[in-house]
């Protein structure tokens, strides 16, 4: 069980960096600390060495870590708010650093866009 | 209010910090460091409450995500499966984490009430603190109000950004609830007459003021009969906590 919380966090840590298993990152970690969290606690009542345990839940809480700094928002509502997403980082793609000349870009397709109320 | 604080390039790749993971990794920080604390105050080892709040927590983010991945299936079918992004519910982290915590009793031999009780206070904060985080991502919104205590999302970002402006601010609202809540909760813990009253009576007044903030939101959210998944929860719960104050009270006064 250490061993396979070790390799889940050195997973999830790759995860964060790999951009299509970027979400993936933070289930793997957590995954990954309730294996190495069980196995720690089991082998420190046994008196055995911990190591790679230990190791395996500082890998998983830096890969979960890491994961969750990436997410945008918790609801739903995000449907929204990922499409601008992907719009936001095609801007960036295009003149990287200037987030503030992307989120501008980004009013103004807003402002073209009918809101709920005129909707209905 | 910024959804996004910092994008870093590396080799050829965008990557977005967002105010609203910060806020995720912080609330688990301050949890986890809050009832090492507690632990200690009340004389028992930190080591392995570290180690348990580290299960608890994992447990609960699985949880709000196997919650948010259940309730949304419709829209993740009509809108398709991968491209309809990861949702947390934080109904479905409280659960799970609750499930974990009996999980660690029955393992362990841990009593399970006093283990409730010693991560309710920092768990209660680290909602508050996520609460915060939604404020600053625009996401769990609320209500339009022509009130003086109306906020405006701006940024497009924002899920409520869409919405006719200002908004009632029901994460606000929630976030000074909870981390009132859960500040009370680190005074009342050495208070407690019996194990398990602090977590009981935290369910019950957390479930009853969600019920009413469900009306004043108006984010998407799945609907039974008129009520919200979030207010279906609060109703369960406080039924079952309640049920469990009036049972631990009769089952002391009996055994007088």
């Amino acid at each position: 069980m250490a061993v396979a919380a070790l390799v889940l966090g050195i997973i999830s840590i790759i995860f964060c960096i790999t951009p299509l298993f970027n979400f993936l990152a933070p289930v793997v970690g957590a995954v990954g600390i309730i294996l190495a969290a069980v196995a720690r606690k089991n082998l420190k009542d046994d008196k055995q060495e911990t190591a790679i345990a230990t190791g395996g839940l500082v890998t998983s809480i830096i890969g979960t870590a890491l994961g969750m700094l990436m997410y945008i928002a918790c609801a739903a509502c995000i449907g929204g708010s990922g499409m601008m997403m992907k719009e936001f980082t095609k801007e960036l793609q295009k003149d990287p650093g200037r987030i503030e000349k992307a989120i501008k870009k980004l009013e103004q397709m807003q402002k073209q866009a009918p809101t709920p109320k005129e909707q209905i | 209010m910024y959804p996004v604080i910092a994008c870093f390039r590396i080799y050829k790749n965008h990557y977005c910090v967002s105010s609203y993971g910060l806020c995720l990794v912080a609330a688990v920080l301050c949890g986890t460091v809050i009832s090492m604390f507690m632990a200690r105050r009340i004389g028992r080892g930190s080591r392995d409450i570290f180690t348990f709040s580290m299960l608890v927590a994992a447990t609960g983010f699985i949880g709000a995500a196997a919650a948010g991945f259940i309730i949304f299936i419709p829209e993740r079918i009509a809108a398709g499966f991968f491209t309809f992004p990861p949702v947390l519910v934080s109904w479905g982290g409280m659960i799970s984490s609750l499930g974990a915590i009996l999980f660690i009793s029955g393992k362990w031999g841990e009593n399970a009430w006093q283990l409730a009780d010693l991560f309710t206070p920092g768990g209660l904060i680290a909602l508050g603190i996520g609460r915060i985080g939604c404020v600053c991502a625009g996401c769990c919104y609320g209500i339009h109000t022509d009130s003086p205590f109306g906020i405006y999302f701006t940024c497009p970002l924002a899920p409520a950004s869409v919405m006719e402006q200002p908004l009632v601010p029901v994460q606000i609202i929630s976030a000074c609830f909870l981390l009132f809540a859960g500040i009370s909760g680190l005074f009342l813990l050495r208070r407690a007459r019996r194990p398990g009253g602090l977590f009981l009576w935290s369910v019950v007044a957390y479930t009853m003021f969600r019920f009413i903030i469900e009306f004043f939101r108006a984010d998407p959210r799945a609907f039974l009969l008129g009520l919200s998944d979030g207010q279906w929860f609060s109703v369960v719960a406080f039924a079952v906590c309640a049920y469990m104050i009036f049972k631990k009270r009769n089952y002391s006064r009996d055994y007088k």
